[in-house]
């Protein structure tokens, strides 16, 4: 535990010395919540609600959804991609603890960074001006985080996956807008997944990708019944548990063959 | 059984042919056509605790390849390591706490933090009791002198400052095998003999076993008793230090300043085992072969014959023997393929 503390930490050493660039970060975040604010806005003109959501519940999906799914440009794929890519991953290895140790604290840190000090003060900001629904009761709440903190684990071990494909690729710039691009459709992060077509919204509201915006901003807003919610989050820990020991497998046929470049 | 016990380890590497020209390219990007190499081929050796072995070799001879088995980052094709026991590759972690590594490529030091938060992490890493690692702390500052540098975040330092800061790091664990990959690239002359002064040291107190890859020879010279010379993937050469020289240095050349040189111009300087190089009026350069004859027989000739002024005798150094042994360990291999 204190040696994740202390990763953790480190982590966030890392993060400050780039502090300049991450507000940057933020102020895309909060342009991107403002022109999906003005889309929807105008759709909701001539209607009164959409399947169920009314305008300010919309906004409060728009910015939990914007916020959540902004976590999905960053992540420890590149990095760990760019040791592979690099050859950095040799000196990794020699480190005395094992690699999914090292990169989950720093995925940790990372997403600890992001609540700190994007996640909640731009909550907080866009509710304050564009207006946004409270969770739909405390129960809710308390679900909305726990599933977030669930979801975490499940983007975890998908950036692993892909950050190790760079294994094959020896490239990782492909792999890292296709993964981010891809997460955000999927996971309802552009648009609520009830916009896709019947059949297809039926399969991805039980894909793993749904537990990282779809099902936490939904529980956010009351629209799941309890064991509604109850299913979906075990749903969740029946992902994290499968694309762990995928993660695993994939990890143990890989590291076989690493050829550590140069030197 | 020896700390490190390696036997019949071989690495092949598949790589797939580029070839030239850019319809052949295109070509290959859908069948690509796949050669294999022996990067190391059927090595073995053992080595004890505490000793300093220098493990030299041209460039892709395979040396990094053999330590990266060594350390566990590269799984063996064929054949066997063993360090203190363990097989690297499969009980990597356990392995990792007992070694310490620098690669001259590469830093184990966080890119964005100061050194210190570093070797912080690292102290909480291995499990380092706190005393112990201020005394180690306090012991590698001094030596590699970094007192100024472990404010400072690492992207910010020079090559050296990091090879130093990274040496530094390599020891604060208290390491019962260390693995130097081209330790000293990119370090000035001062650092440099105090880095060897440093590891000659901590091999003779601590009994830490050393390993050393460098292609600056003094760096070998003045660390390792001991050396084994790989080419082309196989061990050409594990001796001792000492008798290599002995054994292949058995030329040496001794030069003459004289008052006059009687036997410029005039009749020839003959004796057994020795040959003129080269005679002015005042000099006389001649090479001799110790097995027939000594240095002081020589001087005794040529003494009769003339005042000595000043004698200077050179052997080649191991830098040149090494040479030599890997050009005619090509020759041979060479001609072997021909046939």
């Amino acid at each position: 535990m204190k040696k994740m503390k202390e990763l953790v930490r480190m982590t966030f050493l890392t993060k400050f010395a780039y502090m300049k660039a991450f507000w940057f970060n933020v102020l895309g975040t909060g342009a991107s919540i403002v022109i999906y604010y003005f889309l929807w806005q105008f759709v909701f003109q001539k209607q009164n609600s959409l399947n169920g959501f009314t305008m300010v519940q919309m906004t409060t999906y728009v910015i939990l959804s914007r916020i959540l799914s902004s976590q999905f440009g960053g992540g420890i794929n590149e990095e760990l991609s760019q040791w592979i890519y690099e050859g950095k991953i040799g000196v990794e290895l020699l480190r005395p603890i094992s690699l999914f140790f090292t990169l989950f604290a720093k995925r940790m840190g990372e997403f600890l960074f992001f609540l700190l000090f994007k996640g909640v003060p731009i909550s907080i900001l866009c509710f304050l001006i564009l207006g946004g629904t409270a969770p739909a009761g405390v129960l809710n709440f308390i679900l909305f985080v726990l599933s977030i903190f669930i979801s975490i684990v499940i983007m975890f071990f998908i950036e692993f996956m892909v950050g190790i494909c760079a294994f094959y690729t020896y490239g990782y710039h492909g792999l890292m807008f296709t993964k981010s691009a891809l997460l955000s459709i999927l996971s309802g992060g552009i648009v609520p997944i009830f916009l896709f077509p019947k059949g297809l919204a039926a399969v991805l509201t039980y894909m793993p990708f749904a537990g990282m915006v779809s099902v936490p901003v939904n529980i956010y807003l009351g629209k799941y019944v309890l064991a509604e919610s109850a299913k979906f989050m075990m749903l969740q820990i029946v992902w994290a548990l499968v694309l762990c020991l995928a993660a695993h497998l994939f990890y143990g046929h890989v590291i076989k063959k690493v050829v550590v470049q140069g030197g | 059984m020896s700390q490190i016990q390696v036997e019949h380890l071989v690495k092949e590497y598949k790589r797939k042919k580029n070839p030239e020209g850019l319809i052949a390219s295109a070509k290959s990007m859908f069948r690509p056509e796949i050669e294999t190499m022996q990067a190391v081929d059927n090595v073995n050796f053992a080595i004890e605790k505490g000793e300093a072995v220098g493990y030299v070799g041209p460039n892709g001879s395979g040396k990094s390849t053999t330590i990266k088995m060594l350390c566990g980052i590269l799984k063996p094709t064929t054949g066997s390591v063993r360090v203190n026991g363990l097989d690297p590759f499969h009980d990597r972690m356990k392995n990792n706490k007992n070694i310490g590594v620098v690669f001259g490529n590469r830093s184990v030091l966080w890119w964005d933090v100061p050194v210190i938060e570093s070797f912080r992490l690292f102290q909480t890493l291995y499990e380092i009791p706190e005393k112990r690692f201020k005394e180690n702390l306090e012991k590698f500052t001094e030596i590699m002198d970094i007192a100024p540098l472990l404010s400072v975040p690492e992207r910010q330092l020079s090559l050296g400052q990091k090879m130093r800061c990274n040496i530094a790091a390599a020891f604060l664990h208290d390491p019962q095998i260390v693995y130097l990959d081209e330790p000293t690239i990119g370090l000035d002359t001062e650092s440099k003999a105090s880095i060897r002064r440093c590891i000659s040291k901590i091999n003779e107190e601590e009994k830490t076993t050393f390993i050393i890859t460098s292609h600056d020879f003094q760096d070998i010279e003045s660390l390792c008793r001991r050396i084994i010379l790989i080419n082309h993937g196989k061990i050409v050469l594990d001796d001792n230090m000492q008798s290599v020289k002995q054994k292949f240095n058995q030329k040496k050349q001794i030069q003459f300043e004289m008052e006059q040189n009687p036997w410029h111009n005039g009749e020839e300087f003959i004796c057994q085992g020795v040959r003129v190089m080269g005679t002015t009026s005042h000099s006389l350069k001649l090479e001799y072969d110790l097995e027939q004859t000594d240095s002081m027989k020589i001087m005794t000739a040529v003494a009769k014959g003339s005042e000595i002024q000043d004698v200077n005798i050179s052997g080649r150094d191991i830098e040149e023997i090494i040479r030599d042994i890997i050009r005619k360990d090509n020759h041979i291999k060479r001609s072997s393929d021909v046939m």
